[in-house]
Formats: structure tokens, sequence, C-alpha cells
């Protein structure tokens, strides 16, 4: 029975994944190219944030420090050093992932409320230093300019639609790690851990420890969107480490729904596309979307990702208890 | 001794809900404390378990001092706890309940680039105790969907995966109906075959089938220990309950 239950939940993780696959292929075709660009990237970015926030229960208010962070990076790699893709992005995601370790030793012992204001108020220590050192990060200028950099010998990534896929399949593995790592025996001791803390603790798991091998990978991850956000963009700014942009992923995840993985991967793109078009309509867009996200949360309590699959487990569940009952 | 408590005291702004309390379990005994309500019963098993940490005293367990050890620490060293208020994994299926606690003693739980089948090996013995607690038939079910009754027997199933030294048993029946009260001693009694138990436990009934060793609270202070025939006796217990009544 328990095989026909899994079976059903890995039908629906197979179809969410196609999906959004198909979704991911398509995306280039109906939106343009920049915009397509952005909501894989932002994908990323969310799936990775919902690794922490949906399988650890921990709400950062602050991953733009490792999103912007790691932007800076390999902005900088490339701008000043002419670094190719592969080492600029592999160093802004080591960049990321220590960042992400140095914060979660402090943040991780904490819950709740308390979490959430470390990470904010690192995530400002890490905006107002780029802001002071400006020589390095061009202050409020930020890193203009960044030439695209070359993927392999001569392929330079100047054409938009090779840097989408590229960025594409970047974001595929990404969520493919997203999904191995909250399907993994260490997984489930974070769901257990999620669960219920103390019980976790009295089986004698050492819980700070997971939590931050957890909040390090979704650093890493959120680091890795952020380095494929410059090389898109071809500049990136103080708004990527600024606390509105860990709040925009916030609303990503949640309007996709919490601890799905493929719930940010849909939430990212409805965020930003309805910004996208409201922006072209009203001088002010966050006061509509303010409105349109009350209106999903309280209509798809645990989002719009998250609401689907609710149902068609409750559907199977029924199925399940009715012929023994 | 397996467990020895000494002078233990713990104080809350003032106020002193373990008092001076000296333990000691013997390897293979089966202990039970009791009280009246607010005797600081579960504050004595948040200190064992090292949930709580003593404001004085020491705690040695097993030839190890333990009282400045960490929750997680402790249980690694074999002292396990359950709680009071039925402690589950509620999203989380039956079997991955036990499979959960399993995994806790292999380095598997450490691995974040497996695929779930590498806790496979679990299965087995996870069947093997759900079995044992007749938890079976609800295997594949949410731990949340259970019957009260049959929490409270993951509950033990979930503690007894760790395979213990000592158990720690935080009111194995609270809140269970009569009729669920006898399979559980009926599981305890059997777990506590070559292991060491301490309960905390309201229910007479319960003590007096599974504990050789009674140890009565009053206040935060041990006012009478003994077997249960002699402790059922003591005008000081019968005074302690009569007065927890009261107030």
């Amino acid at each position: 029975m328990i095989a026909r239950a899994a079976a059903l939940d890995r039908r629906i993780a197979l179809a969410l994944a196609l999906g959004a696959l198909a979704l991911g292929l398509l995306l280039p075709h109906v939106l343009y190219v920049g915009l397509a660009t952005d909501i894989v990237i932002w994908a990323l970015f969310a799936a990775a944030f919902d690794l922490l926030l949906g399988y650890t229960g921990l709400l950062s208010f602050g991953h733009a420090m490792f999103f912007g962070g790691a932007s800076y990076v390999a902005g900088l790699l490339i701008l000043r050093a002419h670094w190719s893709f592969f080492p600029a992005v592999a160093a802004a995601v080591l960049a990321a992932t220590a960042i992400a370790a140095l914060v979660g030793a402090i943040a991780i012992r904490r819950q709740g409320i308390y979490f959430a204001m470390i990470t904010l108020a690192f995530g400002q220590m890490l905006y107002f230093l780029a802001n002071q050192f400006g020589d390095w990060t061009g202050g409020q200028d930020g890193l203009q300019n960044v030439q695209r950099p070359t993927l392999i010998a001569g392929i330079r990534l100047d054409n938009d639609t090779l840097l989408y896929y590229i960025a594409l399949a970047a974001a595929v593995l990404g969520v493919a790690s997203v999904l191995r790592v909250v399907n993994s025996p260490f997984g489930r001791v974070l769901s257990a851990i999620r669960e219920n803390e103390p019980r976790a603790t009295s089986l004698g798991y050492r819980t700070s420890a997971y939590k931050l091998v957890a909040f390090v990978l979704s650093g890493a991850l959120a680091g890795l969107a952020g380095a494929l956000f410059v090389i898109a963009h071809r500049f990136t700014s103080l708004d990527t480490l600024d606390w509105h942009t860990s709040g925009e992923v916030v609303i990503m995840t949640v309007l996709g729904g919490i601890g799905t993985v493929f719930g940010p991967l849909f939430g990212a793109p409805f965020y930003l596309i309805i910004n996208d078009r409201l922006s072209t309509l009203t001088t002010s867009p966050g006061l509509v979307l303010g409105i349109i996200f009350i209106i999903v949360v309280s209509v798809f309590r645990r989002g719009m990702i998250g609401e689907l699959v609710y149902a068609l487990r409750r559907r199977r569940h029924v199925e399940h208890v009715a012929p023994g009952a | 001794m397996l467990l020895t408590a000494t002078r233990l005291v713990k104080e809350f702004a003032g106020f002193r809900a373990v008092d001076g309390v000296d333990l000691r379990v013997p390897a293979g005994a089966t202990l039970a404390i009791i009280g009246p309500n607010g005797a600081g019963k579960t504050t004595l098993f948040n200190l064992l378990s090292g949930f709580v940490k003593p404001s004085a005293g020491s705690i040695a367990f097993n030839g190890n001092d333990i009282t400045e050890l960490d929750a997680a620490s402790v249980a690694r060293l074999g002292l396990v706890r359950s709680f009071q208020i039925t402690s589950v994994f509620p999203h989380v299926s039956v079997r991955d309940n036990v499979k959960i606690a399993l995994l806790a003693k292999h380095p598997q739980a450490r691995s974040f680039w497996d695929s779930a089948s590498a806790a496979d090996f679990l299965d087995e013995p996870a069947d093997a105790l759900l079995d044992k607690l007749r938890l079976s038939a609800h295997a594949d079910r949410l731990a949340a969907e259970l019957p009260y009754g049959r929490k409270r027997a993951l509950e033990l199933a979930v503690t007894l995966a760790l395979d213990p030294l000592l158990l720690l048993l935080d009111e194995p029946t609270s809140g269970l109906g009569t009729e669920d009260v006898d399979p559980i001693i009926e599981l305890v009694a059997e777990a506590a075959q070559g292991r060491t138990v301490v309960l905390v436990e309201h229910n007479m009934n319960v003590v007096e089938r599974l504990a050789q060793h009674v140890v009565v609270l009053q206040y935060g202070k041990v006012i009478c220990e003994g077997s249960y025939a002699s402790v059922h006796d003591d005008a000081r217990v019968v005074e302690a309950y009569l007065g927890g009544i009261d107030a």
C-alpha cells in the first residue's frame, strides 16, 4: 500500500517536474527572453529558499545576501579578471557557501522571529558593506557593463537565447539538487526536525548541525541564482542585496507553496509576469501585487501548487481509507 | 548503578521545582516516580534527559558524568526518553517514524546526496519493531491519523528503536481509556525485559504491575521510597495525594 501511495506521490512529483520543464522550454517563445531568463533565475532562487523554509521551517529574511553576494563576486571576477563562465559561477557559489556557513553558524540556534531578524541583520550588514566599499562594488552605481563571459573556448554568451538555455540548465541542475537533498535520508531527518524538534533531539540528532547544512546548501544554490543574474543582466547593484530582494523570494515561495520545491517554480513566474505587466499599466505595481498576494494567500492557504498537491493527496487518502474502514 | 542523581536541584525564578533529589537506579530495574501534580516529576525527567540543565547537583549515567551534556548527547549514550504529550512526527508515516528513529544510529542520516532508498535497509528492523508493538496494520498511515492508543504505542516504538540502555517513560498511559491501558502495560513490560526503565505514572494500577521500586515526589522532594506495597500504605503518601486533591 505504501508503494501505491508513494507511487502516486511520485506521479504528482513527476507531473510537476515535467510541467515545470515544459514551461521552461516554452518560456522564451511566449515572453521576451529577458523576462524568461529572470523567471528561471528567480525560480531557482525560490526553490533554494524553499529547501530552508519548507524543510526546516526556518524563515530567513536575509537570503539576498547569498543571491546578491554571489552576483557581486561573479560580476567582479568577470569584469576585472575576465574569468569565463564556469570558474566565475563556481567561485560565486563558493563565496555564497562561505557566507552561509558563517552566518548560519551564528543564526541557526535561534528560532522563529529571532532567526528571521538575525538573518535580516546580516543581510543588511552585507548591503552596507557593499555600499561602503564603493571602489570595489561601485557603491550606489553597482557593477556596470559586466561583459558576458565566454562559456568555453571561443564561445561568448552574447546570444540571449543561448544564455537563457544555459540558465535553464543550471536551474534544472539546482532544482534537481534540492529534490535530491529533500528526498535523501538527510532530508527525512530534516522533515522530522521541522515536525518535532524536541523529539528529534531526544533521538540523539544534533538538530542544529542538520539545520546548518540545510542553510548552507540553500545559500549555495541561492548563490548560483545570483551568479546567473549578473551574467544575464550585465550588471548588478545594491538592489540584489536589499531586504526587498529577500522579501520577494519569500513571496514567490509562499505563492507557489512552501515545502513543495515545485511550488516556487510556479510562484516565481506568477509573481514576475504580473509584476512585469503591472509596471506597464501602473506606477505602483507594489500596491496591486500586495492585493493579489493577499487574495491568493487567503484562497490558497498552502500556496497554488501546495493546494493542488494537498487536494490530490486527499483524494488518494479517501480512496485509501474508504475500503478498509 | 546505571543512573545516579545526586542532590539535584532545579530552580525557576526562585521556585524550586526539583529540590535536592537523590535517585539511584540499578541496571535492569523498573522504577516508578509518582507524586501529585506539580510535584516536579516532569522537571526531573527533563533534567535526567538533558533537556534542562540543573541549578545544582549532578547526574551520572553508565559511568559518565552527564550533568552538563546536551540532550542529543545524552540520548546517544543510551538514555532515551518518551514524552508525556504524545510526541511523534505527525505528517510522516508510522513506518517512517520508526525508521527516522532507527536512522539516528547510522551515518546515512547525514548523507544528503543519497536517494531515499539508502535507508531501505531499515525497513526490516522497522517492520519487526512495528510488529512487536502491534502496529503493523498501521505502518503506512500518517502518524497523525492514528487513534490515540496506537499513537502511544508508536511513541514507545520510536523510543525503543534506539535500543536504549535506560528508558525514561513520561506517563506512558496518560490520556488512555481503560481498555487501552492494558495493552500498553504489556508492551512496556515486554520492553523492560533486559532493560532499565524509569517511568512517571499517575495510574497506580500501572505502577503496581510494572515497578519494583517506587519513588514518591512532593514539592520537588523525595518524601518516601520503597516497594509499591510499602509506599502505598505510607501515611505521608496518602497525605500528599489527599492534600494534592484538596489544593
